[in-house]
């Protein structure tokens, strides 16, 4: 890259990396895989910003953070988040709390596979049509409808008080 | 769980990420994954090259199997590129065949009207005798060959 392009990079990265670490929060989990998420993406970017510095490069560095994210070589080389032992007994927390609601979803968002988180993430964070969410994860729109459906049963599975609000007065299932 | 939930606390939740800034990194990373690129090119380029190259010159200069072998002095048979002397070709009268596994040394200083190389082991040229070979068939008479037997002639080509 030649000075122009060194400086039009810092201005694109200082600018968008607020929203692409949110991005790349969700799909890791944890701060500190975030920030290794969002530097492969960024490195990527930087080596071919002169290329496509001119169309959209943030649309780039998220396709490169989702294939990434999703990647069986990151699956391998990275730690592994899923738990080894069932999770403790704790008081149900109250849905109502914004904050016991926050962490029972973030605890949640962590036990699924790196395939159901980028689903999740993809269509209520993103909120991309499931077309282009196929696309993104160049796989099929049945296979982002299935993971979907497998992520959101996993949710309530692991935080079964996150259920149905129409439904009240019922018993929480176990 | 209603979509419009999970999208709610989505948000709150990667509002908890900690912006930092990466652009220094990134493009060290940029620089780096470029020198790593082209050197494991470089050595995908060296390895072909050094296992491409011993095959396409052993099919440049294939091994040359047409040459005749230089008979040695050991050899019990006259090879094909045998040259007799021409003072024991022909065992004219008097004169006894070489004893097997003696070799026919070529004369000297030719005696024929045909100039000679001059090495005994040669691969011998077209006859030039007029007397006829038939009687010889695995001796092919050398350049050198005289046709009248020279009794009392050296054997020594040199």
């Amino acid at each position: 890259m030649n000075g122009e392009e060194r400086q039009k990079f810092r201005e694109f990265v200082a600018a968008r990396t607020p929203a692409l670490m949110r991005t790349a929060y969700l799909l890791a989990g944890n701060q500190h895989d975030a920030e290794d998420l969002l530097q492969n993406a960024l490195t990527r970017t930087a080596a071919r910003f002169s290329s496509i510095r001119h169309t959209d490069p943030e649309a780039y560095v998220r396709r490169v953070m989702y294939r990434e994210q999703i990647s069986w070589w990151r699956r391998f080389t990275r730690r592994r988040e899923s738990p080894t032992h069932p999770m403790p007994d704790r008081p149900a927390a109250d849905p109502s709390t914004g904050t016991d609601l926050r962490v029972v979803v973030g605890e949640a968002l962590r036990q699924l596979t790196p395939r159901q988180r980028t689903v999740l993430v993809l269509r209520y964070f993103e909120d991309l049509p499931e077309q282009q969410v196929a696309e993104l994860m160049n796989c099929s729109v049945g296979t982002v409808r299935s993971q979907t459906a497998r992520a959101m049963a996993r949710f309530r599975a692991v935080a079964p008080e996150l259920g149905a609000p129409a439904r009240q007065g019922t018993e929480v299932r176990r | 769980m209603s979509e419009e939930t999970i999208r709610a606390i989505l948000r709150d939740i990667a509002e908890e990420a900690v912006p930092v800034d990466l652009t220094d990194k990134a493009m060290s990373g940029a620089v780096r994954r470029r020198a790593i690129l082209l050197g494991t090119g470089a050595a995908a380029v060296v390895a072909l090259a050094l296992g491409v190259t011993p095959l396409a010159l052993a099919s440049i200069n294939p091994p040359q199997n047409g040459a005749p072998a230089r008979p040695t002095s050991a050899s019990t048979g006259p090879g094909p590129s045998t040259s007799p002397a021409p003072s024991q070709s022909w065992p004219g009268p008097g004169q006894s065949q070489p004893a097997p596994g003696q070799s026919f040394r070529a004369p000297g200083p030719s005696t024929s009207p045909v100039p000679t190389a001059g090495h005994s082991e040669q691969a011998p040229g077209p006859s030039t005798s007029p007397v006829p070979t038939a009687g010889h068939s695995e001796q092919a008479p050398g350049p050198s060959t005289s046709p009248v037997p020279i009794p009392g002639h050296s054997e020594k080509a040199h």
